[in-house]
């Protein structure tokens, strides 16, 4: 009780002093607060997103069928049917992991959602409605991710609501209803269980909606280091059994899945060599080898990797100087605070008190100052983004201790050893 | 009886590789209810014999007994009960905490007092009338006169009710009718039964003592 009643009103007292520090001590926490949710959501990534690329190397496999020769090329069945086989051959590849994210918007009948779920919204370039060509009748664009099983499982898709999507969704099957995944956004708008007519790539499909994603779920897809799926329908990306020409939308329908399945991603932990002999056996099995094998310096998986590390290394070095320099200043301005409390103390002395009893009032005023500076901070903060980690809030009561000791140590020492006649007599 | 006793008593302080002894082997007697004036010049150290008659420092050897109990080897958290309780200390320099008023600054030896909060509000109230500050209990130091803070720090002094009353220079920055008041203030208290020491350079103050002790290098010499 006289403990905190001192507290006050040395606080009190010394109203600009005490205003500064908590100023100081306020920025302090602020960047503080900051390292921990970088270092937190780095942790997540490490965790979920980042973690099967861990100690791993990506390739990109490039087909290099352009132009005439993609014309030749998808004119023969016989030819389409080499890329079905070769994708299923990187699909069930044991010596490494074949992973395919391709963004393809489709398009969607009797849409009632907001228009920042429609392709284009961020671009500004929202693509107008159109009249399919198959029904006749009015499609909006959506945007849409197609994933292959290796990638929903690899990538550890987390769902708020219903279920990933099974290995059997990843078969073409005609006239079944082909599952679904929809971004957090989605939510309200659309019910589990529910059917929904799309047309991707030319070809009207039926879909049922059988799971939400978490809220700022993500992936990297292609060079995009980071593409947030809140606002997309997840298609599975589908093989199929046999290559048929008789119907020629279907068809077409079926060379353009495979051609986007087969420019995938490669993981494994080989090196360039070993895998470009992996990967060219497969190619010469499946009788396909107009592809070429990409290193995996410039993917986005990379690229967010290194990102991030850099991030943190800035605030983690801003950090450090910040309370190097708050601890210095904030030394100083006590020290400063000390001599006009000296007076006081000389009193407490002659009144009862010992020096204990004096460095725990300077203990106890630095650390209400170091408590309420992080209780605003934290306050603040969990007020725009909601409850934090608990770690966070004991982390941050722990720093305020530790600082605390780390800026009253020294003039306890110098307090201590100081002759109690010039204390009296009010010199240091 | 005797009420402090020092025994071949020095004193002495390092600074850096220094050490510099401030007292020698003093042997020295005070009895209970005397009025004794230390006199000397600056760095003599008359503070240093108030400071470890307070037990706000110790002794480098010899012994020191209050009351016939040795105080030598106390640590400081018992010296500081003894000061709390037995002795009343008045500085120059220092006489109240500008943040607390009158009342508040009275008060402070009563930290840790048992008695109620009533009792301890008509005890400060007593000590101020005693000083002649009852109508002064709201006022801060900066509303008063030097004179008028070295009564509320005597006051301060009083409310534990010590054997003992130091003084270091209680009326060196006082004028003289305000110094008057105070050294009668502590003749009263010296009359009502109070050990009082004081620390002056004022040699007509010094005269007015029962006993005057001079300390020259550290060593004392009986004036009278």
């Amino acid at each position: 009780m006289l403990l905190l009643k001192e507290c006050w009103e040395s606080l009190v007292s010394k109203k600009t002093i005490a205003f500064l520090v908590i100023l100081e001590l306020i920025v302090l926490s602020f960047f503080m607060t900051i390292l921990f949710l970088n270092y937190q959501k780095s942790e997540t990534h490490a965790k979920s997103f980042m973690r099967p690329f861990e100690n791993q190397n990506v390739y990109q496999i490039d087909d290099e069928l352009r132009d005439e020769k993609e014309d030749a090329f998808l004119s023969s069945p016989s030819n389409v049917d080499k890329l079905r086989v070769l994708y299923k051959k990187f699909d069930s590849a044991k010596k490494f992991q074949f992973i395919n994210v391709t963004q393809q918007p489709v398009g969607i009948l009797n849409f009632n959602g907001p228009q920042s779920l429609l392709a284009g919204f961020e671009e500004n370039s929202i693509i107008e409605p159109y009249e399919s060509e198959t029904d006749h009748q009015m499609y909006e664009t959506i945007k849409a991710v197609q994933m292959n099983k290796q990638a929903m499982k690899l990538l550890d898709i987390k769902l708020s609501e219903g279920e990933l999507l099974p290995d059997k969704a990843f078969d073409y099957k005609e006239n079944k209803d082909i599952p679904v995944l929809l971004g957090s956004s989605y939510q309200g708008l659309y019910n589990i269980g529910d059917k929904i007519t799309v047309e991707y790539l030319f070809k009207k499909l039926d879909v049922r909606v059988i799971g939400f994603l978490e809220k700022n779920t993500y992936t990297t897809i292609g060079q995009d280091s980071q593409v947030y799926l809140d606002r997309y329908m997840v298609l599975p990306m589908m093989h199929f059994d046999q290559i048929e020409r008789k119907d020629k939308e279907f068809y077409d329908f079926q060379w353009k899945v495979l051609l986007h399945s087969i420019n995938g991603f490669i993981v494994t932990p080989k090196d360039s060599l070993a895998i470009t002999k992996e990967v060219n056996q497969l190619g010469k099995e499946a009788n396909f080898t107009d592809f070429a094998i990409l290193g995996a310096n410039t993917t986005g998986i990379v690229v967010l990797s290194s990102m991030m590390e850099q991030n943190q290394q800035i605030l983690i070095l801003l950090t450090v100087t910040l309370s190097l320099f708050s601890l210095v200043t904030i030394y100083f301005v006590l020290r400063t605070k000390l001599k006009l409390n000296m007076k006081k103390y000389a009193i407490y002395l002659i009144s009862g008190l010992t020096m204990k009893h004096i460095f725990a009032f300077i203990f106890s005023e630095v650390l209400l100052l170091s408590l309420t500076s992080f209780g605003l901070t934290a306050l603040s903060v969990s007020f725009i983004l909601g409850a934090l980690d608990p770690f966070y809030y004991i982390g941050g009561i722990v720093f305020s201790l530790v600082f605390s000791l780390i800026i009253t140590a020294p003039i306890y020492f110098r307090f201590r050893k100081m002759p109690i006649q010039m204390l009296l007599k009010g010199r240091e | 009886m005797d009420l402090i006793t020092f025994k071949n008593m020095s004193k002495e302080f390092n600074s850096g590789k220094q050490t510099n002894r401030v007292l020698t082997d003093v042997n020295l007697t005070i009895k209970e209810n005397e009025l004794v004036m230390i006199t000397g010049r600056s760095g003599s150290g008359k503070t240093t014999l108030l400071n470890i008659i307070a037990g706000l420092d110790k002794p480098t050897s010899g012994s020191y007994f209050y009351r016939n109990h040795d105080l030598t080897n106390k640590n400081y958290k018992q010296l500081a009960d003894f000061r709390q309780n037995k002795i009343g200390i008045i500085l120059q320099n220092y006489p109240l905490v500008d943040e607390k008023n009158v009342f508040e600054n009275v008060k402070i030896p009563l930290w840790n007092s048992d008695l109620s909060k009533e009792k301890q509000e008509q005890h400060i109230i007593e000590m101020l009338r005693y000083v002649g500050l009852e109508n002064k209990a709201k006022a801060y130091p900066k509303e008063l006169s030097g004179g008028e803070a070295q009564r509320v720090a005597t006051a301060r002094a009083l409310i534990n009710d010590p054997d003992c009353i130091l003084a270091d220079e209680p009326t060196g920055s006082l004028d003289e009718e305000s110094e008057q008041i105070i050294f009668d203030l502590l003749t009263d208290l010296h009359r009502v039964g109070k050990t009082i020491i004081i620390v002056t350079h004022n040699k007509d103050l010094a005269k007015q003592g029962e006993r005057q002790i001079n300390i020259s290098n550290g060593v004392f010499h009986s004036v009278r």
